[in-house]
């Protein structure tokens, strides 16, 4: 094969041909998709949760992953939050034409240990090579589905977090911008279906899951407190942010709780199991950070409040697009 | 217009010194161009857009603190301890 | 000096005892005023706002230098974005800043135009190396404490050859637009807290006129809650005792007489000038300029720019709110025809603008 990715290959032909059996079988191959069949013919029962999401992320590659990690972590873990167990994921690649082959194949082999370790299966995919300056290096498509053996319901007391908050979003934007400061910081991305199907399994009740993605700990917040009409409110001193986050953030004037985290999800669930919630996620190399954060009230419905380190209140809104680092 | 941080100096080079922010182990290097005296490692300086602007004065951070307990209604001794 | 020590600074106990003694002290109310956005947020993000006794009235000013940045000026730099060979280098503030006809630089990188957010100034001399062919317009917001940095930048090109860098010089200063303000009669308030970080460049002594012409109160301040507290309580104080000072409280970074080499650093490239000021129209001797002999690095001199006052925006009362005569909520655009999505005026602009800061961080 060629050292870079040609316009050849996503054509249909012998190079394509190549392409699949020695890269993608190679790295992501299972009974399913080597019968590289038009479609894969699955077996599911009862109630199916599906999730797709693209990924263009900038850089490619990052401390604590790479897009292919993120693109199989991140699919993964939006069928897991809907109390699904993950079974089966589509990958879809769209390559600028020029792309390093080492690049290309250390990204698949990303994807291939992230699903491995998730416990899912690549069954289907599909490859575009289109010319250069149409895409940005390499766009990734994932759609996920898996079997739901819990329905969530938008009310509950308690709210837990599994994490340190802010990793992900701090580390992309550090290095993307090559911004000339020195943090300890990487990535976060994770696959947490596993200790997410344990916590649905083995609690009486969960009523919320989700990670708090693009927009961090507070878009994502204020998107359940708003389509349930309910008030979130956290307490600052007890969010977990690692130091380095919280320099790299002053340096930059940015707040942590509007940063992305790719390896952590938000718990709202009724007070009386919280301490057994996070005994089951301190168990876990996932949760060891897990903490209560905060409490549902009725007070400002749809609202997320901040009670402060001096004690004051304020209000936790949603940023109007992302965060950009400021002086003022 | 006044984001800066307080760093601490940990080297120097020319007119640049690498400093950490915060307890963590981040680091952001400064110009000292605007600075009339080079500091020394271990001093604190206020950061803003890459440049230092001052060094910290310990003696003073001290006093202020003095001065808030007192106008706090807490003498010297008690209360946030200096 | 260590970060535990500075860490005291927000002590949540020590200000709640001083915020008690404040509520005991304060005859009547207390409107006071800062003047820079990041006081702006450090009230807001710390909490302090919820805290204050109803009594003190909190008032931002035009010390957002992104916000108070000139509508015509704003499309002085949209102009340039999409223009061949010239890269816009800008701290990211500025990114979503409205021009005309709903431009924003945001908008302008969806178009095309090549636009980097820089952290620092300096970060444009390496962008200047490694596009040789291009022009590299920086462009320079910011007030006392900023303006000395783009200066060093503009020092260290000359020095190393770079000649592909541009300057578009908007800076403006605090103490004349200070002046400005309170010669409006208009103005409706007692005392000042003044931006630390400004004052840390040119010291205290600029600021002497407000007690000595107005006999109103002013003081330097730190951005920590119980900086803050202690300026107001000093306030309080002196207003008591019927009088008016000019003090410092941020004296762990702030001298008597500034730092002087980062002052003679700025006026060596830099000289005072007129200036306009969204939401406040012109100030005589508030604005900065490049000087003759720096004017290779003059980017209005290389594409002609002219900075004009245009017509007023219709229903914005900014110009009311800068000057304490109104709050953001008695404007009759906030939160409907003007919100941070779609801002009118200065105020809504900026992020940390003291409406937009109302608007994101305000619990009712």
């Amino acid at each position: 094969m060629s050292d870079k990715v040609l316009l050849d290959y996503g054509s249909g032909g012998r190079a394509s041909q190549r392409l699949i059996s020695d890269l993608f079988l190679k790295y992501l191959g299972n009974d399913e998709l080597d019968r590289l069949n038009d479609a894969a013919v699955l077996d599911l029962s009862g109630r199916i949760a599906m999730s797709t999401d693209s990924f263009t992320v900038d850089p490619i590659f990052f401390p604590g992953g790479d897009i292919g990690s993120l693109a199989v972590h991140g699919t993964v873990n939006d069928v897991a939050m809907m109390g699904a167990v993950p079974r089966y994921i589509t990958c879809g690649y769209i390559i600028e034409e020029g792309l390093p082959m080492a690049d290309l194949e250390r990204i698949v082999q990303s994807m291939g240990e992230a699903a491995k370790h998730a416990g899912v299966k690549v069954v289907t995919g599909d490859t575009k090579v289109v010319p250069k300056g149409a895409c940005d290096k390499i766009f990734i498509n994932t759609t996920g589905i898996g079997e739901v053996i819990a329905d969530p319901a938008p009310s509950g007391d308690a709210v837990l977090v599994s994490g340190t908050i802010g990793d992900h979003g701090l580390t992309v934007l550090g290095t993307r911008e090559g911004l000339d400061f020195e943090a300890k910081v990487q990535s976060d991305s994770a696959a947490l279906n596993h200790l997410l199907v344990k916590l649905v399994r083995e609690l009486p009740e969960v009523h919320v899951l989700r990670d708090p993605t693009r927009g961090g700990l507070a878009t994502t917040l204020n998107e359940i407190t708003k389509s349930s009409n309910v008030c979130c409110e956290l307490t600052e001193t007890a969010i977990p942010v690692r130091p380095e986050v919280k320099g790299g953030c002053s340096i930059l004037g940015l707040d942590p709780l509007y940063l992305a985290n790719e390896g952590k999800f938000i718990c709202i669930l009724p007070g009386e199991y919280a301490d057994k919630a996070l005994e089951i996620m301190h168990a876990d190399p996932l949760g060891q950070d897990a903490c209560r954060i905060g409490t549902m009230t009725d007070a400002n419905p749809g609202k997320v409040v901040l009670v402060t380190q001096l004690g004051g209140k304020r209000l936790l809104g949603m940023l109007e697009g992302e965060q950009l680092p400021r002086i003022c | 217009m006044c984001l800066a941080v307080p760093a601490e100096v940990l080297s120097l080079d020319a007119d640049m010194a690498v400093c950490r922010v915060d307890q963590g182990q981040t680091t952001v290097k400064a110009s000292l161009m605007l600075l009339p005296v080079p500091p020394e490692v271990g001093e604190f300086l206020i950061i803003h857009a890459g440049f230092a602007l001052r060094v910290l004065d310990r003696e003073e951070a001290e006093e202020s603190l003095r001065a808030l307990n007192e106008a706090a209604g807490c003498p010297l001794g008690t209360g946030t301890e200096v | 000096m260590s970060f535990e020590l500075l860490e005291k600074f927000r002590d949540p106990d020590l200000c709640r005892r001083i915020l008690d003694k404040m509520e005991s002290e304060l005859d009547r109310e207390l409107r006071f005023m800062e003047v820079c956005g990041t006081h702006t947020v450090a009230i807001f993000q710390s909490g302090l706002r919820s805290l204050l006794p109803d009594r003190i009235v909190h008032l931002s000013g035009p010390g957002c230098p992104v916000c108070v940045t000139h509508e015509s000026e704003v499309n002085a730099f949209l102009d340039l974005a999409g223009r061949d060979n010239v890269i816009l280098a800008t701290f990211g503030d500025l990114m979503r800043v409205p021009g005309d006809k709903g431009r924003n630089l945001k908008k302008a990188v969806a178009d095309g135009a090549r636009v980097k957010v820089v952290y620092s100034p300096f970060d444009t001399l390496k962008l200047a190396k490694e596009n040789p062919g291009d022009l590299v317009v920086f462009i320079g917001v910011g007030f006392e404490t900023t303006a000395p940095t783009i200066a060093a930048t503009m020092k260290m090109a000359r020095e190393q050859g770079i000649d592909n860098l541009r300057i578009l010089c908007f800076h403006k200063t605090v103490p004349t637009a200070l002046d400005a303000l309170l010669s409006d009669e208009a103005i409706n308030i007692d005392g000042f807290i003044l931006p630390g970080h400004v004052s840390a460049i040119i010291g205290v002594k600029p600021y002497d006129f407000i007690a000595e012409d107005y006999a109103k109160s002013a003081v330097v301040t730190g951005f920590e809650p119980l900086d803050i507290l202690q300026s107001l309580n000093q306030m309080i104080e002196w207003r008591n005792r019927g009088e008016a000072h000019v003090a410092n409280n941020y004296t762990r970074i702030v001298g008597e007489h500034g730092n002087p080499k980062a002052t003679e650093i700025m006026y060596e490239v830099f000289a005072p000038c007129d200036a306009l000021w969204r939401g406040l129209g012109l100030i005589p001797g508030s604005g900065l300029e490049i000087r003759p002999e720096w004017e290779q690095f003059d980017a209005k001199k290389q594409f002609g720019i002219e900075i004009k006052e245009g017509p007023a925006l219709k229903g914005c009362k900014c110009g009311d709110i800068l000057k304490g005569v109104k709050q953001p909520d008695q404007c009759p655009l906030f939160g409907k025809a003007c919100t941070p999505a779609n801002p009118v005026g200065p105020c809504m602009v900026s992020t940390e603008g003291s409406c937009a800061a109302y608007y994101k961080y305000k619990l009712d």
